[in-house]
């Protein structure tokens, strides 16, 4: 007879659940893996990470054409370009990650079932399959790892024909030619710049007066003046929508707190995520929910159940599916008593707008909370041969350093290519490196990781100065 | 082996559709030309209600359909309607597309013999009610909800397109069939049918893909979206027309589309609570 026990069960196959069945399989364990979707691999797949950086791809591309071409020729889209048909490698590219993350299951023995999760107990679990079968489950420990979906708001109208929430925005079938975008997060900021890049006419409206607030000051500026120099597009801050309509024709109308109204083909809201806890029924488990809707977590992301854990989207910020697969192993580790590995303090948040952002460690603000002072140093990529060879012209990378400006204690980077080169900052902010190290290294030439040293000189000879007490 | 009988389709009926789905040698209906113009400029940025009600005067049918429409209780009407541009205005203008294609295949588009309109008007009426579910059902499985209704509205239009050739058949070889006799041929050869229509009216690809795969999509390894979709608004759709007692209940739905579409029972369950106003709304558009 089929058992029904497990050593672990893994609830959601998105990368936090992924990596946690993974690691309980490698140690010998016997892992369940429930999805609610036919498919593996999560929000990230199908609705998140995979696809919208592929569609940025081909804006990336379009824009460098457009700026090699230099005004000789114009590229234009077609009215009626699908979005999906941008995608170019769309489908492909996602049916071969589900098959290679399927693949992975298979080869260490975990068993699969389709079906939606919840708890009967703190031992047990209901699995509903679409065609209302239910099985009961039990298992020694478990990981919740059910991500999150696109927050709604009930007065923002959204029917997925005019107005989107993020993930029914990628069922769009042709380009808008006006666009507003909700919200002034990393979800908002990327789509936004993506169609404005592939030509829409894009508002993005946040009640913020900042977009990405969460970044140093330079880092939004930069984003805002690199968006709104595109045709038509513009950062509304500071502002709430007071009401939003249909106009039953043609157009999306905003209403403003200002009074304003902004009218656009479609709206897409993106104020944010929510948890996926809603069919967990996790009062039946005793597992505790944040008043923000978050399981909460201990550092070990154990929930207030000892044997139940969560990870992932699930558990709140970061929320970024680098982290999630981290926190998926380590749940697992720590389960299964096995020692854990580095923490997940020097995660870099990579923001793919265009250009692109990327940050590891302290920004300036928060060194000088911390130390008391901060040193910083910067290198702009137009002063780089590598960023002329590539027509980079919009770019900088910044160093912090401690208040003496030896040790490095962050880094932020925009422009193309920040969320490859922001990964030698994290390598020596893991080594507790002084900046000098970027300076007596020899880096390739030309590339863009020269933007280093010249950073690093401009910390040094601030320290030297401070030295000189000048 | 299963224990279906075998679907039997009369050798002369498969032999001559196969010919002219090979040799593009289909009788084809051709969408109004209002229709087309709708449709062509409802694609571009221009498309404005100024400018769809121009093309609308081309048409007396369609025109007045509109005007009907948009003058029902259902589109919410508080104010008689009396010009095409304000009807434009109340449908919106991505609605004016799926309206005027609705109103072009309920119309006289397809000639078929006396014995066999009470089948087209059949279709008719189940593509309707089929095109509003599709958008419910692509609405709560976040595919698109515009593509959907195409799908469903159409996904029957190659069966009285097929009654039409066979019309010709039994008149070229003096055979006579009955509806018992052909009903396995219409079923088995007028999706690919279906699909040819789609494309020569030049409509979106994923529309005429998952037509073409309505019926045979759980055999695909990587099946067009659109196509469990119609299977499951279809069958919605046919158990709210069949039997009025009964309410539609998700237990009686396709496990297999479910399961393609990520649709759980409670999901399933609010679909079939929409389906009494949905089929109101297809009888106020079809009528
Ligand atoms: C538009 C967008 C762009 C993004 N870009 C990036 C990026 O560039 N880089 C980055 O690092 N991160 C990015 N993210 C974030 C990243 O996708 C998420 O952080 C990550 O997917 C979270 O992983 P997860 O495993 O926690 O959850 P998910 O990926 O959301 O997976 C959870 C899974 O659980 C399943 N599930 C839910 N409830 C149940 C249940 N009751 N029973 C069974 N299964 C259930 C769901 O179907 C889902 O498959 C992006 C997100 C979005 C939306």
């Amino acid at each position: 007879m089929e058992s029904t026990h497990y050593d672990l069960i893994v609830i959601g196959s998105g990368p936090a659940g992924h990596k946690a069945a993974i690691q309980g399989a490698k140690e010998g364990k016997r892992v369940l893996l429930v999805e609610r979707a036919r498919a593996i691999g999560g929000e990230c797949v199908r609705h998140g990470t995979i696809p919208s950086k592929t569609l940025r791809q081909t804006a990336v591309q379009l824009s460098s054409i457009r700026e090699r071409l230099d005004g000789l020729s114009t590229v234009e889209l077609s009215d009626d370009v699908r979005v999906a048909s941008l995608m170019t490698r769309l489908r492909d590219v996602v049916r071969s990650h589900e098959d290679y993350l399927a693949r992975q299951l298979d080869r260490n023995d975990i068993d699969r079932m389709h079906g939606r999760a919840k708890f009967l107990s703190p031992d047990e679990v209901e699995v509903q399959s679409p065609r209302g079968e239910a099985k009961v489950l039990t298992a020694d420990a478990f990981v919740i790892a059910v991500g999150s979906r696109p927050r709604t708001p009930d007065d923002v109208p959204i029917d997925h024909e005019n107005c989107f929430d993020s993930d029914s925005w990628l069922s769009m079938n042709y380009m808008p030619t006006s666009l507003i975008v909700l919200g002034g997060g990393v979800i908002a900021c990327e789509y936004a710049s993506v169609f404005a890049t592939l030509g829409v006419e894009v508002t993005l409206i946040d009640k913020w007066p900042r977009p990405l607030g969460f970044l140093d000051e330079g880092l939004s500026a930069r984003f805002v003046s690199s968006f709104e120099a595109l045709p038509g597009c513009s950062f509304r801050g500071e502002r709430q929508y007071r009401n939003i309509e249909w106009d039953g024709v043609s157009k999306v109308r905003v209403e403003l707190d200002n009074g304003d109204v902004v009218e656009a083909d479609k709206l897409m809201c993106a104020l944010g995520r929510v948890a996926n806890v809603q069919y967990l029924d996790l009062d039946a488990a005793g597992v505790e929910v944040s008043n923000r809707g978050h399981v909460v977590v201990d550092e070990f992301g154990r929930t207030s159940v000892p044997h139940i854990y969560a990870a992932g989207d699930v558990i709140g910020p970061p929320a970024l599916a680098s982290a999630s697969m981290h926190q998926g192993r380590q749940a697992v580790r720590h389960a299964l008593g096995l020692p854990l590995g580095s923490s997940i303090d020097l995660i870099p948040a990579g923001i793919f707008t265009i250009p692109e952002i990327s940050t590891v460690g302290l920004t300036e603000a928060q060194a000088i909370e911390r130390f008391g002072g901060a040193v910083c140093g910067e290198a702009q990529f137009d002063e780089l041969a590598r960023a002329q060879i590539n027509g980079i012209s919009n770019g900088y990378l910044r160093l912090v350093a401690d208040a003496e400006g030896r040790k490095l204690v962050g880094a932020q980077i925009c422009g193309e290519g920040a969320t490859e080169l922001i990964h030698v900052a994290q390598m020596a902010l893991a080594g507790q490196m002084d900046v000098d190290v970027f300076i007596e290294s020899i880096f390739n030439f030309p590339t863009l990781s020269e933007a280093y040293r010249v950073a690093a000189i401009a910390v040094v000879k601030q320290r030297e100065a401070l030295l000189a007490g000048v | 082996m299963g224990n279906a009988p075998p679907v039997i389709v009369p050798q002369p009926i498969r032999t001559e559709v196969e010919r002219r789905l090979r040799d593009d040698d289909l009788d084809l209906p051709v969408l109004p030309k209002v229709a087309m113009d709708v449709l062509q400029l409802c694609r571009s940025a221009e498309a404005d209600a100024q400018k769809i009600s121009d093309i609308l005067h081309g048409d007396q049918s369609i025109a007045g359909n509109v005007m009907r429409i948009a003058n029902s209780p259902l589109s919410g009407a508080s104010v008689k309607i009396t010009s095409l541009q304000q009807a434009v205005s109340r449908l919106g203008i991505r609605h004016i597309v799926e309206l005027v294609v609705a109103i072009s295949t309920q119309g006289k588009m397809f000639e078929v013999p006396a014995k066999w309109q009470p089948v087209v008007g059949d279709v008719r009426h189940a593509s309707l009610v089929t095109a509003l579910c599709a958008k419910e059902v692509a609405r709560m499985g976040r595919a698109n909800v515009e593509t959907a209704f195409l799908q469903g509205l159409l996904h029957d239009m190659g069966k009285p397109i097929l009654l039409m050739l066979l019309d010709e058949l039994e008149e070229r070889t003096g055979a006579e069939w009955d509806l018992d006799e052909i009903s396995a041929s219409i079923e088995e050869l007028h999706a690919s049918i279906g699909a040819r229509l789609c494309e020569s009216w030049d409509l979106p690809e994923p529309i005429g893909a998952a037509i073409s795969h309505q019926n045979d999509w759980q055999g695909l390894d990587d099946p067009p979206q659109g196509a469990p979709l119609i299977s499951l608004a279809s069958q919605i759709a046919e158990i709210a027309l069949g039997d009025e007692e009964h309410a539609v209940s998700p237990d009686a739905l396709d496990g297999d589309a479910l399961e393609q579409l990520n649709l759980y029972p409670d999901e399933a369950a609010e679909l079939c609570g929409m389906t009494d106003h949905l089929v109101e709304v297809a009888a106020e558009l079809g009528s």
